[in-house]
Formats: structure tokens, C-alpha cells, sequence
């Protein structure tokens, strides 16, 4: 990966040539690619996956070795060009995009005020608002064609073509089956050719991580120049990029235990088996969090107080831990979700990062993301040494030595205690707070391992207090799932080493 | 005729345990079925197995011909290999007593049929509450004499269901098959799993009930307010699934509600092809329209999604929200640099209270959203004991509880009566009707009046008067400009490629007369039992999704168009309006709230 600095350097170079070139009657292009989550996570096969991924970052490659490319990534991008060229780029790229997509692109430009940087300023702003429009606008997508069957993938174009998956044999759509062909083309180890999600993990579930830059927002629109636009832009998706390398580097991760959909600027999407999930949420905060630092760090001789807020970038993070059955897209939306959930604590007053997490079991959704009382939802402070993070995971892992069934019941009773939106308000069958604490004061009564999570006072009548949260509970039950199957496995190489 | 029943299961030992349906909490690994309001339940779908399984034994003891769980097959001839995926034809080429009963696996109704199955049965719901406790199983190790590692299993259920009394309700559909589920009910002793551990035995006792009449629901008026309350929990199709979920939509389209409409009166009427006020409510031309069921406020004038031109705080959604509608066609009419340059100064870009970016969001107006559930349902294999390949499934489905809210319009004065004694039932929207899914009860209401169409023009032209003067542009189009909202999706003619040429044409102007056009697509359509599977899907199209905004410019003063703009909001506009398609409000009061206002 290119050092930031080198990447300052280029898109400088990139802004002054094209600047020159575009001369007196220039037009800023920005280009946004429509429904791109669902065009990426609309299988589960990691061929589809990774193939489609590749298809945009091809598409934006190409469209940076353009004339007047200032920025490309994740399927939008951006560029300063002669007027004259304007609306023959427009149309190239559309038709690029829906070559190798089928998608729309939307594209927007307004006129290019060079003067004066409140004349670069307007124009960014126009740009923006146009940009809006030109998303509200999109052309249709091609309209679901009459076929007597759909393709076995996506479920939702024609079956046209026989893919090969394995032993199986799938009919697949003309898109499916070149997206899957490049995935294929890109695979880095053998095993990953012909897989579905489920093999990224050692349990039956996978884990889906959604992650979005705090303060975006304000950050983007207190940009003035189309240089700065450029540059933040790419030191934006620069931080990102390499926070998400690092981090799943560090974990000991791979292209055999997670895929990371193209996402681009500051998103980041990963699919990965949850027995990475402890080590990846603090390392993810952290990487991100020093590439900041770094960037910001380039950036100071630019421009201080755009140095100062790209130096404060946190992230907001969504962490949905599913069946490996559940549609990729569906268990996108729920981490999505979350990731909101997330950021409702961060900002000016709030945190630098944070993160929610929901543990479903077949049969539940992410519900309830507006209750501010959420204990799945945690301050990530001081990075990767989040204080909150570290207590909430070592109380889990303490829980991890009371029987599983004993966790359960109190789960279960704890979960009854929620309120449930349906006309049958009887509660008959509900438990009320003072019978799930009487069930949790009985549980420690009677047995030693909750004792010993509540250590020598478990006697004193408030011990009620120390009833773990929902959260906790679930993510014991999951570090235990993912102990149980790690050394399932271990045996299992060993039987098969002995053999 | 339909008999209506009910079905009182008893446990005179151990307790039950049926999976599957409720998601089992960490650390256990089954719970046995029960409600959102934590109430233990036996699913209708367990029911409809065990009941099942005992009638083909019957059937087979007394020398009659039974497939296995609907798969074609007679397992008493080892000859019978007949792929799974083949229909019944046991019974001299038509499906056996027991594929007539309880269903088989087949994507259509036969001609002159309405159902799959003979038999609608809603989940047994426990009399009272019950107390759960979990039971442990552990296999053992012959060599060690101790617990097998790894096979301790955990079951959540009632501690002991002896005393418990389940009560479910149903209907049979045909009188000739009363005998056969008598002694299917009779001779029923097990359901779930646990079977080998004494669990699972149940006692059934079959009750026919004195048929009662339906209520007839009182229908005076050219429209109605229809409040819908499920009984039971819904799925309504989505036209695509994904993998191995069926989805549910979150709202209930026109067509179910036409549909459940049109199959209790096939059920209450003699010969429903001949009946005259029948066919006339259901006629795609000259029929009812069956509007859009949303969630809402009974008395709210305007009903369905909030307009896509709507801006939420990504930071918090309870902050206040705004609407892009009056900056877009400020930005529209801008002709030059200078103008739009002032036009974009107004947008606002952030939240009013916390300054975080603003996002569209898909909402419903009043707030109010819908809580679903995943439960799994799966075929057993009979010869195998377990699941049937490729016959497992996970379906959403909406809560039991949940209201929905919305109008029947166009009502033919012939048809009023046969209406009000369709919505008085027993009705069922959405799929899996003999499992009792779907089952609702309707309340009905005087259509709430909306502000009206003048008074409501006259709003959003001063609104937009007053967007304009501060851009510093010419206000004159003001007087021209009408926005439209959809409330429901719009299903456009095949050469309209996103839904404006359908509207302009229903105002009498050109296609190029949209000024703003803020829309989503999606698709409509799916399965029809009545037709074969595959020509079915080909029903698909595409749809602008509900909640999309369009502005025209009329080219005259709106004022002189008052009587078309009533006439479309009564009307609809696209195809399949009779289903609620195309639905809109003009002149929708939400819209009339600038950002440049709330800065």
C-alpha cells in the first residue's frame, strides 16, 4: 500500500494537471454508484463476493487513469475536466458501470468557480446538491425480465448460464456467472474457489462487521478547495484502507477466514468467522485511530484545522453475529443497523469510537436499537485499551466457567423482562424484575461457579446488582462455542495427522 | 360447508417439546414453542404433522392408498420412487385422502379449487402460564461408563404440562372428511420430539362447534377505514426470496386484502361465480379498490410511508425531521450559476439540534413499526426421521397484535352488503392460511377527511412562494407547480420507465413536465396458486417504490386543475389500482416544510 504522504503528493499533482488543463471553463464530475451493498452482498457464495468487489475497484481504477481524475474509490468518485469533455465522460462511465454491473451510476457536475476559494467553495457545495438530486433521479434499473427460471444465486435475473460450484452445479445468471468467474480468477488460496461464507468460520455462525467514519459529515462540508476535497478524500479512505489491513493482519486473519466487500472512503464492511471478533473490535479502533493520527500528521502544513479533525476520526461500528445461513445481505442490513446504533454515542460529546453488537440466534432479529439503555452498546475510548471494552470482555469471559444451561435460563429470564409490542398485554408468562432477581440470587445460592463470578460477596443481600447484562451473557455463550469448536478442530487435525 | 372446531390437547404425562419455532436462548439447545408474550404454544404446523401422521397410518391400516407427508409416494410399495417434488396422484390419479386433508406439495390449485388443504388450523395456545425449566440429556459413554463429551443436550420446556389444557380453532372445509379427522384427532398420542424419553404425549379431543354465522359488517358509504388487528402472526410474500428465508413485507398489500376478502365470500356463498354483487366488487374495472394496509393511526387522514424527500438526523432519528421537496425545485428552476449558487447556500446539510449529517430514512407516518420473528419450519422425512432435504425453511412472520390501517374505496353501491359480509370473515391474509397464519379481525371506520385539495395548495404554493423569494428567484411558477405523493407503490405502463409519464398523463400533461423526481423502484408481484409456478413468477414488474414525491409543472394555474387533482387522488393512477396500486396525495402537507425554514 502506498505511503500517505506519497498519496498527498500524487493527488496534488493530479489537482495542479488538471487544473491546467481544464483551462477557463471547467466542470467538477462526481460519480456514485447505486445500490452498491446490495449488488455486492447478493450472494453468499465468496466467489460472488469477492468477485464483485473486484468488478468496482476495476471500474475505479480505470476511471483514475482518466483525464481529470481527482479521486476514485468504492464506486464514486471524482473529477475536474474541460467542459467540452464533460458529458462524453458522463456517458463513458455510465455505460462502463453498467457493463460490468448491470447497476446505475448516478452522475453529477456543476460548473467550476476556480477564482476565488468561496468560488471553489460554491462550487463543491452545487456539486453535493446536485449529487443528491442525481441519486433522487437514477435511471431504473433494468426491469425483472419474464423467465420461466431464476438464477440459483441471486434469485432474482434469468438463469442463463451453468456455473460449478464444488460438485454442484447451479444455474446461474450472465452477471452472477462473470462476477463469479473473476472472484474465482482473484481467489489467493485453492480452497477459496468454490466456498460459501460459512467456511470463513469454525462455528456455525458468521460474524458481520459494519464500520463508518464519525464526523464525516461535518469534516467533508468544512472543505473549501477542490484540492483539499481530493486530498481528504483519499487520505479518508487511505485511513480506512489501512486501518483495515492492519487490524485483521494483526489478528492473524486471512483471505481463508474473512472477505471485505470494496466499501470505499470511510466504510468498511467485513465477513469473519466470530472467533476473531475480542481481538478485531480494539484492533480495528486502534489501527484506525493511529492512521489518523499519521495522516493527520501529513496534513498539518495544509491545513491545521483539517489536519486537527482528520487527526480526531473515530469510527462507529456494527457487529451482527449470525447463522451462516442467513442471506449475506440480510445479515448486512442488522450490522448496518447497529453501526447507527453505534454512532448515536459518538460525536462532539461523545465518543471518539464505538461500537454495538448483537448476537442472534436462529429465530431473532436486531430489534430494539433505539432503547438508549442498550448494553451491547460500548464506548470505545483510548482505542484499542478501551477501559469499557476490556471490563465488559473480561466479566464474559469470567461467566464463561458458569454452566451454560444456568446462563441460559437467565437469559431467557432476562429477556422476558423486555417489552413486546403486541395487543396481548396479559403477561401472563412474563417474568417481572423481582422474580428474575430472585432466579439469579437462587442460581448463586445454589451453585459455585456463580459464586466465584461474584467473588466473596456473593452472600450480601444486594448481589442483584451484579446480575450481568444480556450482553454479557451472550458473549460468554458465544467464547464458548468458539473454544468448543477450536479444539474440535485441533483434535481433528490431530486425528488426522496420527492417521 | 365449513365446520368450524375446536381442538383441546391435553398432556396426561411427562411434558412437550416442539423446536423449532422459537429462537432457543445461548446456551440451550431446543425450547419448545411459545408466543412473543412468552405463552407456550403447539404450533399449528406441529399439529398439522402429528394429526397427519396418524391419519395415514389409518388410512394404510384399513387398506386405502397414503403418501408420506404429501411427497407422491406410497411407502408400502417399494416400486414408489417417485421424485419428491412430484404431486400426489395416488388415489386413481388424484391425491389421496390424506393429501386432501392436510395438503400436499404442490404451487397450484387444481381448476375449481380454493385451497391446498381441506383443513385450517390455527396454533394450540396454552390456557394459562406455564413454568419452563430445563431438562437435561446426556448420552453415555459404553467404554467410560460416564457422560459422552459433547453430547449433553438441553431442552427448555414446560417443567410438566400435565393439567395443561392447549386450545387451537379451525375450520374443515369439506363435511365429507368430518369422520376422517375425528379419528385422526382420536387416535393422535404423540407430538414433537422427546418421544423415546416419555415426552411429547398428548391427548386430542375434537369439538365441532354449532356453525355460527359470520358478522356482517355494516357498509354504507363509497369508501371505508378498514383497522386491521392480526389474530395470528402474518407472512406476506415478497416477490423475491432470498436463499432459504421467505420474507414478509411490513405492510399488507391491496391484493391480500382483496384476497381474503374474495376467499371467505367464495367460502359463505353458494356459487360465488354467479353472484352478481360478488364479481362486481371484484372487478378489476369496475370493482372495489382494496387500498394499501399500513401502520398508523385509525384517525389519521394521510396513511403510508413518509415521503423519500424526508431528511432524518443520522445521529438521532427522534430529532426534528425536514423535507428537500421546496430545495429541489428551487434548484430545478435555477437557470443560472448565480441563482443556484444561492438556492444551495439555503440547504441545510445538517441536523437542526446536533448539527450530525442528514439521511433519508424509510419510515411510516406516525412512527409506529412492525415487529417480526424468524421460525423455522421444516418436513420430516417419515422413512428417515428427520429433515427432509430441502424442505427447510425459515419464514418471517409480523407479530400477532400488530394494526394495520387503511381505506377500501370505489365501493359499488351493489356491493356494499356482500362487502361488509366479506370483511366479516373469517379472514386470512397472506401465506400460509391452513396454518392458521394471517387470521385478522377488522374493525371499520368513516374515511378521516383530509384538509381540503384548495386549502392544501394554497399551503404548499405559499410554502414554496416563500423558498423561491429567498433564493432570490422568480416566484411566478408557483401557481403551476403541484408535487404528488405516492402512498402506495405505482406499477407503470410498460413504456414509462419510472412512473412520471403515468402521472403527467393522469394530469393531462406531458411527460416532460416533471420538475422534480425524488423515487426508488422495487418489484411487485409473485406467486398465484391459480396458476402454474413458473408463468406466475413471470408476473413480476417493476413498481416505483411508496413514499416517492414527483412536482409538475401544469403550464397553468393549478387552481383550474382542481377537478383532475381530485379525481387522481380518488382514482389512483397506473396499473392494477383496484389492488391499491398508485394510491397518492397531492399537494401533501409534509412537504411543505423547507430546511431553508429551519435553519
Amino acid at each position: 500500500m502506498m505511503p500517505i504522504a506519497e498519496r498527498i503528493q500524487e493527488v496534488r499533482a493530479r489537482v495542479q494537471s488538471a487544473r491546467a488543463a481544464a483551462d477557463g471553463s471547467a466542470v467538477l464530475l462526481a460519480y456514485d454508484a447505486n445500490g452498491i451493498q446490495a449488488f455486492l452482498s447478493a450472494s453468499n457464495a465468496l466467489p460472488y463476493l469477492r468477485g464483485a468487489s473486484e468488478s468496482i475497484k476495476e471500474f475505479d481504477r480505470r476511471n483514475m487513469e482518466r483525464q481529470g481524475a481527482l479521486f476514485g474509490g468504492g464506486g464514486r468518485g471524482l473529477f475536474l475536466v474541460p467542459e467540452a469533455i464533460a458529458d462524453q465522460l458522463g456517458q463513458e462511465l455510465v455505460a462502463e458501470h453498467a457493463a460490468r454491473t448491470q447497476g446505475s451510476l448516478s452522475i453529477a457536475r456543476a460548473p467550476f468557480d476556480g477564482r476565488s476559494i468561496t468560488g471553489e467553495a460554491n462550487s463543491l457545495r452545487w456539486l453535493r446538491a446536485r449529487m443528491a438530486v442525481a441519486k433522487d433521479e437514477a435511471v431504473p434499473p433494468t426491469r425483472p425480465a419474464r423467465c420461466t427460471e431464476r438464477c440459483g444465486d441471486c434469485r432474482v435475473r434469468p438463469a442463463e448460464r451453468t456455473f460449478t460450484r464444488g460438485q454442484d452445479t447451479v444455474q446461474v445468471c450472465a452477471l452472477c456467472d462473470s462476477v463469479m468467474r473473476i472472484g474465482r480468477k482473484t481467489a489467493r488460496f485453492e480452497d477459496e474457489a468454490g466456498t460459501t461464507l460459512d467456511t470463513l468460520s469454525l462455528t456455525n455462525r458468521l460474524a458481520v462487521l459494519s464500520a463508518d467514519g464519525n464526523e464525516m459529515g461535518r469534516l467533508f462540508s468544512s472543505l473549501s478547495t477542490v484540492e483539499s476535497q481530493a486530498i481528504v478524500s483519499t487520505v479518508v479512505s487511505w485511513i480506512f484502507e489501512h486501518g483495515r489491513a492492519s487490524a485483521t493482519k494483526k489478528c492473524g486473519m486471512d483471505t481463508r477466514t474473512y472477505v471485505a466487500p470494496v466499501a470505499g472512503g470511510d466504510d468498511i464492511r467485513i465477513f469473519f468467522g466470530p472467533e476473531y471478533l475480542l481481538d478485531l473490535v480494539p484492533a480495528l479502533v486502534e489501527e484506525i485511530e493511529n492512521a489518523a493520527s499519521m495522516a493527520a500528521q501529513q496534513l498539518g502544513a495544509l491545513d491545521p484545522e483539517t489536519a486537527r479533525r482528520v487527526g480526531r476520526i473515530g469510527v462507529g461500528m456494527g457487529l451482527v453475529v449470525g447463522p451462516s445461513n442467513f442471506p449475506a445481505s440480510r445479515l448486512l442490513e442488522n450490522a448496518h443497523n447497529l453501526e447507527r446504533s453505534a454512532k448515536r454515542i459518538c460525536g462532539d460529546k461523545g465518543a471518539r469510537s464505538a461500537v454495538d453488537i448483537a448476537l442472534l440466534s436462529s429465530g431473532t432479529e436486531a430489534q430494539d436499537l433505539d432503547d438508549d439503555a442498550r448494553p451491547s452498546r460500548l464506548r470505545l475510548t483510548g482505542g484499542g485499551n478501551s477501559p469499557e471494552w476490556a471490563e465488559t470482555t473480561r466479566r464474559a469471559v469470567r461467566l464463561m466457567a458458569v454452566p451454560s444451561s444456568q446462563r441460559a435460563a437467565l437469559r431467557d429470564a432476562m429477556q422476558s423482562l423486555s417489552p413486546v409490542d403486541v395487543s396481548d398485554t396479559s403477561g401472563t408468562a412474563r417474568m417481572s424484575r423481582p422474580e428474575v432477581q430472585n432466579l439469579f440470587r437462587y442460581q448463586v445460592a445454589r451453585n459455585k461457579k456463580w459464586q466465584e463470578y461474584i467473588g466473596p460477596e456473593w452472600r450480601t443481600p444486594d448481589i442483584d446488582r451484579r446480575i450481568p447484562t444480556t450482553f454479557e451473557l451472550d458473549l460468554a455463550h458465544l467464547m464458548s462455542a468458539v473454544e468448543q469448536a477450536a479444539t474440535k478442530r485441533v483434535r481433528h487435525q490431530r486425528a488426522e495427522g496420527r492417521a | 360447508m365449513s365446520l368450524d372446531f375446536t381442538l383441546k390437547i391435553t398432556c396426561p404425562s411427562g411434558t412437550v417439546a416442539v423446536g423449532g419455532y422459537t429462537a432457543a436462548p445461548d446456551g440451550i439447545d431446543a425450547i419448545h414453542a411459545r408466543r412473543a408474550d412468552g405463552r407456550a404454544i403447539l404450533p399449528a404446523t406441529a399439529l398439522r404433522g402429528a394429526l397427519r401422521e396418524t391419519y395415514e397410518a389409518l388410512l394404510r391400516a384399513d387398506g386405502q392408498p397414503a403418501c408420506a407427508g404429501g411427497d407422491g409416494n406410497d411407502p408400502t410399495d417399494a416400486a414408489s420412487t417417485l421424485s419428491s417434488s412430484a404431486p400426489c396422484a395416488l388415489l386413481g390419479g388424484r391425491p389421496c385422502k390424506a393429501c386432501r386433508l392436510f395438503g400436499a406439495r404442490r404451487t397450484t390449485v387444481e381448476a375449481g379449487e380454493r385451497h391446498f388443504s381441506k383443513l385450517v388450523l390455527s396454533d394450540a395456545v396454552l390456557d394459562g402460564a406455564a413454568e419452563w425449566s430445563i431438562r437435561h440429556g446426556v448420552a453415555i459413554d459404553r467404554k467410560r461408563r460416564s457422560a459422552a463429551e459433547h453430547l449433553l443436550f438441553d431442552r427448555f420446556c414446560p417443567i410438566a404440562a400435565v393439567g395443561y389444557e392447549f386450545l387451537a380453532t379451525g375450520r374443515l372445509l369439506d363435511e365429507a372428511l368430518e369422520t376422517d379427522l375425528r379419528a385422526a384427532a382420536l387416535l393422535t398420542q404423540h407430538i414433537g420430539g422427546g418421544r423415546s424419553r416419555g415426552m411429547g404425549r398428548i391427548d386430542v379431543a375434537l369439538e365441532f362447534a354449532t356453525k355460527v354465522p359470520s358478522p356482517i359488517v355494516r357498509v354504507d358509504q363509497e369508501a371505508i377505514r378498514v383497522v386491521v388487528t392480526l389474530e395470528q402472526p402474518a407472512c406476506v410474500g415478497v416477490p423475491f426470496a432470498r436463499e432459504n428465508l421467505r420474507e414478509t413485507r411490513l405492510e399488507i398489500p391491496g391484493s391480500a386484502l382483496r384476497g381474503a376478502v374474495g376467499f371467505a365470500l367464495a367460502e359463505a356463498l353458494s356459487d360465488p361465480d354467479a353472484d352478481e354483487p360478488f364479481q362486481t366488487l371484484v372487478s378489476e374495472s369496475a370493482g372495489a379498490s382494496f387500498g394499501f394496509l399500513y401502520g398508523g393511526k385509525p384517525d389519521a387522514s394521510i396513511i403510508g410511508p413518509v415521503p423519500l424527500s424526508a431528511r432524518c438526523c443520522r445521529a438521532n432519528p427522534n430529532h426534528p425531521k425536514v423535507d428537500v421537496t421546496l430545495d429541489r425545485i428551487a434548484l430545478a428552476l435555477a437557470a443560472l450559476p448565480a441563482e443556484a449558487a444561492a438556492v444551495v447556500a439555503g440547504i441545510l446539510e445538517g441536523c437542526t439540534v446536533c448539527g450530525a449529517p442528514l439521511k433519508a430514512k424509510s419510515a411510516l407516518r406516525g412512527g409506529s413499526q412492525s415487529q417480526t420473528r424468524v421460525v423455522d419450519r421444516v418436513s420430516l422425512d417419515r422413512r428417515q426421521r428427520s429433515a427432509l432435504e430441502g424442505a427447510l425453511f425459515s419464514y418471517e412472520l409480523i407479530e400477532a397484535g400488530t394494526q394495520f390501517v387503511g381505506d377500501i374505496t370505489r365501493i359499488p353501491a351493489t356491493s356494499r352488503e356482500r362487502l361488509g359480509q366479506g370483511l366479516g370473515g373469517p379472514l386470512s391474509l397472506g401465506r400460509g392460511r391452513s396454518n392458521g397464519w394471517g387470521a385478522a379481525k377488522i374493525e371499520i371506520r368513516p374515511v378521516p377527511t383530509r384538509a381540503d385539495m384548495n386549502a392544501r395548495g394554497n399551503a404548499f404554493e405559499q410554502a414554496l412562494r416563500a423558498r423561491l423569494n429567498h433564493a432570490g428567484l422568480d416566484d411566478t411558477p408557483a401557481n403551476r407547480l403541484v408535487s404528488i405523493s405516492l402512498l402506495s407503490p405505482l406499477i407503470p405502463s410498460d413504456e414509462d420507465a419510472d412512473g412520471s409519464a403515468t402521472l403527467a398523463s393522469a394530469l393531462g400533461v406531458g411527460a416532460d413536465s416533471c420538475v422534480v423526481r425524488v423515487r426508488r423502484f422495487g418489484a411487485e408481484g409473485g406467486w398465484d396458486q391459480r396458476r402454474t409456478s413458473k408463468d406466475a413468477r413471470s408476473t413480476v414488474k417493476q413498481s416505483v417504490v411508496a413514499g416517492s414525491v414527483f412536482v409538475f409543472d401544469l403550464g397553468s394555474p393549478w387552481r383550474d386543475a382542481l377537478a383532475k387533482l381530485n379525481e387522481l387522488e380518488k382514482s389512483g393512477a397506473g396499473e392494477n389500482t383496484h389492488q391499491g396500486f398508485g394510491r397518492v396525495v397531492v399537494f401533501d402537507p409534509a412537504l411543505c416544510s423547507s430546511t431553508e425554514e429551519k435553519k
